[in-house]
This record gives C-alpha cells, structure tokens and sequence, in this order.
C-alpha cells in the first residue's frame, strides 16, 4: 500500500509546475486606477472585482453602513426605480453582488462579454447615483429582521455568528459588519449616500477583470461614469491593543429549544504581532487539522468514532488580524466525548506525537492541489487580490507549493501550539439547555442569549 | 433535478464554447485543443467495452489535472420498503475499502496526492466523482475498479458510518425546515411510487439496515453494464481507454435476471401519480416564519413540455425583476421574504414546484390564495418576448460559469449519457429550448396553473403538532 502512495506522490511533486496562467496576467491603469487583467478567452464571458480598501472598520457611528451602502445598491437612484433597475440587470445576465468584511469591501460584476458595455455603464449610474428610497430601505430591513428572527432554525449560522463576536471581544473586527438589529434604526438614505460617496471619492479602488481582450473597452466608463480615479488613495488601517492570553478555556452555551444535535465551535482570535505575512503554515494547519478524510479530526472524530457527519477548521489571516477555528456538530450526548477528542488531537500535535506520515500526506496533499487554484479565472484572481490587499507579492502564490514542502513537523507543532493553545481557547456549544450540566465537566460555563447577538 | 441546468449548460458550449489549453501541459497546446474541443462541439471519444462499460474522454491540456466521474445508474427508486436510504448509505460505504485498496487508502492515495473526492445519491443515480493531478490516472482506474468489483462492507465500518449517515440525517433534515418540507412534499407528490421514499432513509430503516441487504444491493446494481466512466483534463483518450479496459474489462456485467428486475422496476406504469385534487399538508416545524412548497404533476426528463416549463420557471422567479419575486417581495406591501421556482424532472416523473417563506404577522391560507390568483394571471403578463429572452440571456450565462472545471464538463457529459444513453443528446436539447416560442410557454403556463391538481405544504411552529 505504502508503494502506491509514495509513487504517485513522487510523481505529481515532480510534475507541479510553478506560476500557470502568469503570462496571462496583464497590469493596466485606467485614469490611474490599478487594473489586474486575466486574460481568459474559453467563454464569451466576464468577471470584475472592484476592491475598496476600506470595509466595516469605516462604518462610523452608524454600524451596518458600508455593507447596506453596496448591498442595497440596486434599491433605486434618482432616475430609476428598484424594478426598472433588476430588469436591466437580468436582462443582461449580469450579477452584481457585494462582499464587505472589516478591512475591505468588494463589488462582484459578472455576465456575457456581449452586454458589458450597457452592463457597466448601470454599475457605475448606481454608484453615483443611488438614493436608497425610504420605501426599499424599509422593506429590505423588514425582511433583514424577519430572517434574524427565525435564525433559531439555522444552528449552524448561530452558532458562527455568536462565536465569531465572543471568541473576538475585545478588538475592533468582533462587531458583525452588518451591524446588530438596533442598529439598522439609524440606517437612511443621506447616511447610506455619505457612504457610498465615501467609496466612491476617498477610497483607494483597484480593479481585477477576467475574460478576453474585448472586456477592456470599459476602461472609459470606469473613469467617465464610475468617476472612479487615482485621486482617491484613503486607506484603512487599524491600530488596537493585542489580546492577552487566558489561563483555561472559555467555555459558553448558547441554548436552543428542539436541537438534537449540538453544534460546537472552538477558536480564538489571533493577534497581528502572531502573525508572519506569507506564512503558509496556517494552510498547512487547517488541511492537517481537517482536509478531508485523512486529516487527523476526521479520521478520529468521523471514521474511528462516528461522532460527527463532518469537521472544518482553519487558521488564517487577514492583514490586521487572524483567527484559527475548528466547526464540528455531534448528537447531545456526545458533546463532551467529542470535545475531549479535539483538545487530546491537539495536544499530539503540540507534542509532535503524531505519525509523521500523516504530516508528510498533509504537506503532499496541500501541495498536490496547487494546479487546482488555477483551474477558475475568478478564483484565481481572487488570490491575487488578497495578496494586493495583504501587501504581498504574488510570488507568496507561485511559491507557496515549494514552501509547503519545505516545512517540518517542528514547523507545524509550534504553531499549533500558538494558535491552539488549550487555555487560550473559546469553546462555544450551541445545543439544549440540558447540555450546561455535561459541559461543566470541562470547567466553568457561561450562558449566552443568542438573541443579544442579533 | 439536474437536467434544467445540465440541459442549458449545453446549450451554452454550442453556442459558442472553446476550452483552451496553456502552455503548461504536458502537450503542445495547440495541438491538444484542435484535436479535443472546436468551436460548436466538445470533442468527446467514447468507447463501449464488451460489458457494456461505457466510457466518454475529453482532453484538456489546460493544467496537468483531470476530473474522473463514475455514473451509476441506481437510486433511491429501487429501494423497498424497509430499506429506505440503503442506496446512499453504500455510497458512504464505497469509500471504506475493497480488496485490493483497503481502508483509508482510497483517501490517502487521492487526498495525499492533493486531490479531492465525493459522491452524491439520488433517487435515479449514484455518482461518484475525483478531481486529481492527471498522474493519477491509472491510480483512480485502479481504486474504482477495486471497489466495483471487491467492496468489502466491513462490519466496524458498517456500524460507524450507520452513525454518521444517521448525523448527516439531523444536519440537513432533522434540524432544517427547508429539508423537512422538501422530504415531506417529494413523499406527498410521489406517494405510491418509486419516487415517494426517502434518499437519506426513514430513521427506522437505517437503524435495521444490515450488511447482507447492502451487499445485495452493492451485487445487483455495482456492475459495468450499469455504469458510465467520464474522465476529463490533461489525459490521452487512447491511454484511458487502455487502463480501463485493463483494470475493468474483466468485470463481469449483470445478470439477465437483474435487467429483468430492472426493467419490472423501471416499467413506466409504476411511475403514475396516485392522487388527484387539490391537497394540504401543515406540518409542525421550528420555523417562526411559515414556510411553504406549492407543487404540481410535471413531466419526466426529455419530454418536450419539460424544456417549455423550464423556461416558464425562468421567467417567473429568476432574479429579483422577476414576476413572482416583484410580486410578492419587492412590491409595496411585500407579504414573503422569498419566493423561488423550480422545474424538477427525474427519468419517470417531474413535479413543478413554487416555494417561499412569509413574513412574520402573514396569513398562510391569504398567500396560497394570493399565489394562486397570481400564477394564474402571470400567464398573460409574463410570457413576453423581453422575458424569453431575458431567460435565454440568464441560463446562457449561468451555463458557461459551470464549464470552467473539469469536474463540470464531465458532470454535463455523463448526465446526458447517464439519462439518455448519448452524451450528445445536448444538440437535441439545444433544438428544443431554441424552438420554444410564445405561445408553447403560455400555454404550459395555462395547463400547469389551471391544473386541479396541486399540494401545499407547509412547515410553521404554529402548524399542529398531529
């Protein structure tokens, strides 16, 4: 068996070549906007991402801005109602979506390479021109509100969303970048408008295109119309104090009625100062932890125990902060079997008492899978674009299949001796009431309301 | 489920699709295109063992990986009652050794290598599928040919993943409102057929399922004669030809009697609807907004009219100008938070479905009169020239976002041979939504809303408990 596994290791190591698809990558200025073209002619198609360097952290007083600001976009301007806007759009085939997290924010433009043209030239009218009518702001938050109020179906979600704030308090990205319901009182059109102008005139923009040749002709749009130019060069940075560790986890339930399975979450916040740029490490970590059925959770949790349907977890960075993560869910009576599973697989790894062929099929793995990031355009521009926004370069890309080998199992034990330290760490379980009694077996436990974090 | 977007994917590679290759293959790039892909046409090679194994190659030179897809041509609809679930509770088991590769080493050779492996179960087919460096080749013939043949269905893993099928159950059934109403609502309108069972299982029949009723299922139905092999990326057709019918030549086909079972089962008599009238089922469920499916009796994969109501769907409730969508969540006095159709064909049978959620504070009984009286009427007001071709616009683009992997040509190719025994059945399709007119979607639109024939669902906390 071990010869099976060892020749084809070999031999997709030798095989991996280093920078697909580079050639194809073309560095533009629009009016001085920065411009990252792929060139990819398989389909009469386009993808453009629009990056702000400013996201959530820009809000203000009024929590929630900068994500309605783009995600209500298409609510209504001056000229035209929500209606006559989405019909354009659809009729275009064109997808405009919206992505903002706390350090940036991204507009996601997609569609045939045939209506582009008409496709821009609406982008950029609704980011000059959008009103966000009382009437739509109204109905979107009504609608906003109803689906938070029946989030008690969705563990899952409430469980992401209750420990990213708790496992985050403290610093400045724990506040949702949405804002909390009591928040959205203070959402209105001249707040939304002051914001989107913001976007629009102060903040750095750097524009990522995939498709062929023909896509470039909106360059003068983007100037023209979107008035987007290289006067805006706002960008955000944020300064805050380092979180301390803890002596022993912190343990919380979040209680929920008719769950029969308990969802557990594990993590902590990751300090910048913890934090090297380019370390691949962290990749590395996760696809060890869980990626996929050789990984060490889910042999232990899934194959050997039939505890859990699945595990994720990563350790990753952004520029300013990071946080290391392990997602799991397990029958009720389970919970704490399956917990003292994770902290007893962690504590091997600290040690370095694990298999080094299980750390070596890690490594091979993450690295095998190196040609895949390559295989969508929009994925692999994406890459690039958290490179830009980490201020790396992208040979962190081309390269990090090399790094990724060169690592030793001392590389991986020390890190997730830092990054999962035990008593650093915040356990949240979502699950039943009745749950509180079993979890104090592990220590103190504290009970959250979930709808606090609505 | 899969033929709407399978169905207009193809249409989109007609319409204009290459897939390039770059300079980093182990080809001239050049070369490998001209000979795999032209300008109307996927250039397929397929080969019919003397099993009856079917296998369809596409080369693409692109990046030094490739996509391997094995269609099997089971589901849930050859389940009896008592083994519920027993088809894709095997399909876990495929993956916990054979003879030749035991346990773990099916994920150590993929997952170690940086590929990736899963499957997927449906009441008309099991598919199992690997993304891998295109080294791997002879490796993923290798392990599939393994478990084909030499599944060896453990007991300690029997046991173990009776748990975790059990677990997947709660996560997307047990504790999900929107699972809760799609099981309940596919039982309701397929009741009395094959199609009216459960693919993840009734609770009671994994908990009986043992290993002698799968490995009679693994037997009948694991065969080469009821499997379609689809292999895509940076390989040579003539050598995956070669390895295959090297690892899988051998293996024998099923039995006469097993093709007699199969067509008793398959008879299309089995698959008539066994209700008539309008129909309601509320169902108690944790969801504080109530949430509902409207379905009708609609048409089996390949019929005409199932191509007409795909496009009907289109126009009604594809994104937010949509008919149904401006009507009931963007108008002045919205009464649901969301709102989606959907044209769901499976070989035998179909059902045409509109789902939602309410706003809170809204009456269930007034929105099932309100979408009644709107379905009704969207007949006259939705069937436009500017919708049909706001639909072709929106599938078309759609389609070619899904043909940028491997993973999706091969996907696309084997559904069409899986459901219509010829991968190039898209050109048929593609004849079929270009010659859809007016008229043929209203009246579709017509026959469907005017139907006697109808069941509402509904999940809500305030529904009764019975």
């Amino acid at each position: 068996m071990l010869k099976y596994f060892f020749m084809a290791f070999i031999i997709s190591s030798t095989a991996i070549a280093k920078d697909y698809g580079r050639d194809q990558l073309q560095n533009l200025s629009w009016g001085g906007v920065d411009v990252l073209w792929l060139k990819d002619d398989r389909f009469p198609t386009y993808s453009i991402s629009v990056y702000f360097a400013d996201g959530a952290l820009g809000d203000g007083k009024v929590k929630g801005s900068t994500s309605a600001a783009l995600g209500l976009i298409k609510s209504g301007t001056r000229r035209y109602g929500q209606k006559e806007i989405s019909d354009t759009l659809d009729f275009f085939a064109a997808n405009l979506d919206t992505s903002v997290n706390h350090e940036y924010s991204r507009l996601e433009i997609s569609g045939l390479v045939k209506d582009i043209v008409p496709t821009m030239k609406k982008v950029c009218h609704l980011m000059q021109d959008s009103v966000y009518p009382k009437s739509e702001l109204k109905k979107e938050l009504d609608s906003l509100h109803a689906s938070l109020a029946n989030v008690e179906t969705d563990h899952r979600s409430l469980a992401d969303l209750v420990f990213r704030e708790v496992s985050l308090k403290g610093v400045p990205f724990s506040y949702p970048v949405t804002g909390r319901m009591k928040d959205h009182k203070f959402l209105n059109s001249n707040v939304l408008k002051k914001r989107l102008e913001q976007l629009n005139s102060e903040v750095k923009k750097r524009i990522y295109i995939t498709g062929p040749s023909e896509i470039l002709n909106i360059d003068k749009i983007i100037n023209e119309e979107c008035g987007w130019s290289s006067k805006a060069t706002f960008v955000r940075n944020v300064d805050y104090k380092s979180q301390k560790t803890t002596k022993g986890p912190s343990i919380f339930l979040v209680p929920v009625k008719k769950a029969n399975q308990a969802q557990v979450r594990i993590g902590r916040f990751l300090n910048k100062d913890e934090l090297i740029p380019g370390d691949e490490r962290h990749a590395l970590l996760g696809e060890f932890l869980a990626g996929g059925f050789t990984s060490i959770l889910m042999d232990e949790l899934r194959t050997k125990r039939g505890l859990v349907y699945g595990v994720g977890a990563f350790s990753a960075a952004q520029r300013d902060y990071g946080r290391a993560v392990i997602t799991t869910a397990t029958r009720a009576e389970k919970v704490v079997e399956l917990i003292n599973v994770v902290k007893d697989s962690l504590q091997k790894l600290s040690l370095k008492e694990v298999d080094q062929q299980r750390f070596e099929l890690a490594k091979s793995g993450l690295a095998g899978s190196y040609p895949f990031r390559f295989e969508q355009s929009e994925h692999y521009l994406f890459q690039l674009l958290f490179l830009d926004h980490l201020g790396l370069s992208y040979d962190e890309l081309y390269k990090s299949a090399d790094k990724i080998r060169g690592y030793k199992l001392d590389d991986l034990s020390q890190l997730a001796n830092q990054v999962f330290e035990w008593d650093n760490l915040t356990i949240l379980v979502l699950g039943e009431a009745s749950l509180k009694k079993e979890l104090e077996k592990l220590g103190k436990v504290t009970i959250l309301n979930y709808k606090d974090y609505l | 489920m899969t033929l709407k977007w399978t169905s207009l994917s193809v249409l989109a590679l007609l319409l204009s699709t290459t897939i390039n290759s770059c300079s980093h293959s182990k080809k001239n790039s050049t070369d490998s295109m001209a000979s795999s892909i032209d300008e109307k046409e996927i250039n397929v090679e397929k080969k019919i063992l003397s099993n009856g194994l079917k296998v369809l190659v596409v080369e693409n030179h692109r990046l030094p990986i490739m996509s391997y897809y094995t269609f099997y041509n089971v589901g849930g609809r050859y389940e009896e009652s008592g083994t519920t679930g027993a088809t894709h509770f095997l399909e876990h088991l495929m993956f916990k050794g054979a003879k030749k590769f035991g346990p773990g080493d099916f994920e150590r050779l993929i997952e170690s290598n940086g590929g990736s492996s899963n499957a997927y179960t449906t009441f008309d087919s099991t598919v199992y599928y690997e993304s891998v460096p295109s080294t791997l080749l002879e490796t993923v013939v290798d392990l599939e040919s393994d478990r084909m043949e030499n599944l060896l269905l453990e007991e300690e893993s029997f046991e173990k993943e009776r748990q975790v099928v059990k677990e997947e159950r709660k996560m997307r059934y047990e504790n999900n409102p929107g699972g809760q109403i799609y099981l309940a609502t596919n039982q309701a309108v397929y009741q009395g057929n094959p199609y009216g069972g459960s693919v993840i299982g009734d609770l009671k029949d994994l908990d009986s399922l043992n290993r002698d009723q799968v490995r009679d299922f693994f037997k009948k139905f694991y065969t080469p004669d009821n499997a379609i092999i689809v292999v895509v990326g940076d390989v040579d057709a003539a050598e995956v030809f070669s390895k295959v019918e090297e690892k899988m030549g051998n293996l024998k086909p099923s039995s006469q009697e097993i093709r007699d079972y199969k067509a008793k089962k398959d008879h299309i008599d089995n698959y008539k609807f066994h209700w008539n009238g309008h129909k309601e089922i509320a169902l108690h469920g944790q969801s504080s907004n109530p949430l509902f499916i409207l379905a009708f009796k609609a048409a089996a994969l390949g019929e005409d009219i199932a191509y007409v109501q795909d496009i009907l769907s289109t126009m009604l409730s594809s994104g937010d100008s949509s008919y149904l969508v401006q009507q009931f969540v963007k108008s002045k006095r919205p009464s649901m938070i969301s709102i989606s159709s959907g044209n769901s064909n499976m070989r035998y049978s179909g059902m045409f479905t509109i789902g939602g959620e309410l706003l809170p504070k809204r009456s269930l009984a007034k929105a099932k009169s309100e979408l009644m009286s709107a379905l009704k009427k969207s007949c006259d007001s939705v069937v436009t020239e500017r919708n049909l071709q706001k639909s072709r616009n929106m599938l078309l683009s759609g389609f070619y976002s899904g043909l940028q992997s491997n993973a999706g040509v091969a996907h696309l190719l084997g559904t069409q041979e899986n459901f219509f025994g010829d991968y190039r059945y898209y050109k048929t399709e593609l004849n079929k939504y270009l010659s859809i007119n007016l008229a043929q979607v209203k009246s579709a639109c017509q026959d469907l809303f005017n139907s006697p024939d109808s069941f509402f669902v509904s999940v809500w906390d305030k529904n009764s408990k019975k």
